[in-house]
């Protein structure tokens, strides 16, 4: 993550106030950087982030799978937007194509501090950043989210369909009791 | 001697618009604490809004608390009218939200 550090939300988390003002001032200024740097980035982006940026937000949103194919550099992320008590939030499939090379793949996965197993709610994505990471011989993006527990997911890409989902019927879930 | 600044805090019953931008709304009149802890155990969200940040963030913590016996505090995130919030343990239940004000993010009232 470049603006939303975790380092940043640690020291906004303190008990101590004054700590705490502080890094709320830095995170102010690190989302007007991410703002300009989304804005002027946002008309090369594929047409399927630039609706996604427009409709919602991943905050708080759930990742219920990740699929990466073996041989196509194709993956697929389930998502479940924050919902309400009273109203599941609405899922999405993000099909990226991935900018795989010998040097740097699609997928990294990168972990700030120690990550905590026992975790609830290990794929909660606190934030997320989109950027432009390369332009020649093609545009290359990145999708970088931070997830609760401090693991961070970097996707490098080329282009990505977003589908709204009626609904995942998982194995283990009730609607499915003989599978369970 | 400069007198010193009267600190004024009220919580409202508050709901975010979907979309992109974050943005929350509140609406009259104040509750009281007792009905913003009930608010937020029926799963609803809440607003505290006033003139200083720490004092905000103070109380939005506390009701928070007072409803689930803990909290989860997180930073806007990049709407552009996003608010600070708690959320309780563990997300649970998903999606319940106590926002603060802040000097530059704030809450829009409800037409």
């Amino acid at each position: 993550m470049r603006y939303f550090k975790p380092e940043i939300l640690a020291r906004y988390r303190s008990a101590d106030e004054a700590v705490s003002e502080a890094a709320a001032d830095e995170w102010e200024q690190a989302l007007d950087r991410y703002n300009a740097e989304l804005d002027s980035i946002r008309p090369d982006l594929p047409p399927g982030i630039r609706a996604l940026l427009a409709s919602c937000s991943l905050h708080d949103a759930k990742i219920l799978s990740i699929s990466e194919a073996r041989r196509s550099p194709r993956l697929s992320m389930l998502i479940q937007l924050e919902g309400r008590p009273t109203r599941p939030g609405d899922l999405l499939e993000l099909q990226y194509v991935l900018a795989r090379t010998s040097r740097q793949p699609g997928l990294s996965l990168l972990t700030h501090g120690e990550l905590d197993k026992d975790l609830p709610d290990k794929g909660r994505i606190q934030y997320d950043e989109f950027a432009k990471v390369a332009d020649d011989p093609v545009e290359v993006f990145s999708h970088s989210l931070l997830l609760k527990g401090g693991l961070e997911l970097q996707i490098r890409f080329m282009d990505v369909k977003v589908r709204p989902l009626q609904r995942v019927l998982l194995p283990s879930s009730e609607q499915i009791p003989a599978l369970a | 001697m400069n007198p010193t600044p009267v600190v004024v805090v009220a919580v409202y019953e508050a709901e975010p618009i979907p979309g992109p931008d974050g943005t929350v709304e509140w609406w009259d009149p104040p509750i009281s604490d007792a009905d913003a802890v009930a608010r937020l155990q029926a799963g609803e969200d809440i607003v505290v809004r006033g003139n200083d940040r720490r004092a905000n963030r103070n109380k939005a913590r506390e009701l928070m608390v007072a409803a689930y016996g803990g909290f989860e505090e997180d930073e806007p995130h990049q709407g552009r009218m996003a608010l600070p919030h708690f959320h309780p343990p563990n997300h649970s239940p998903d999606g319940v939200h106590a926002f603060f004000d802040t000097p530059r993010r704030y809450a829009k009232k409800r037409k």
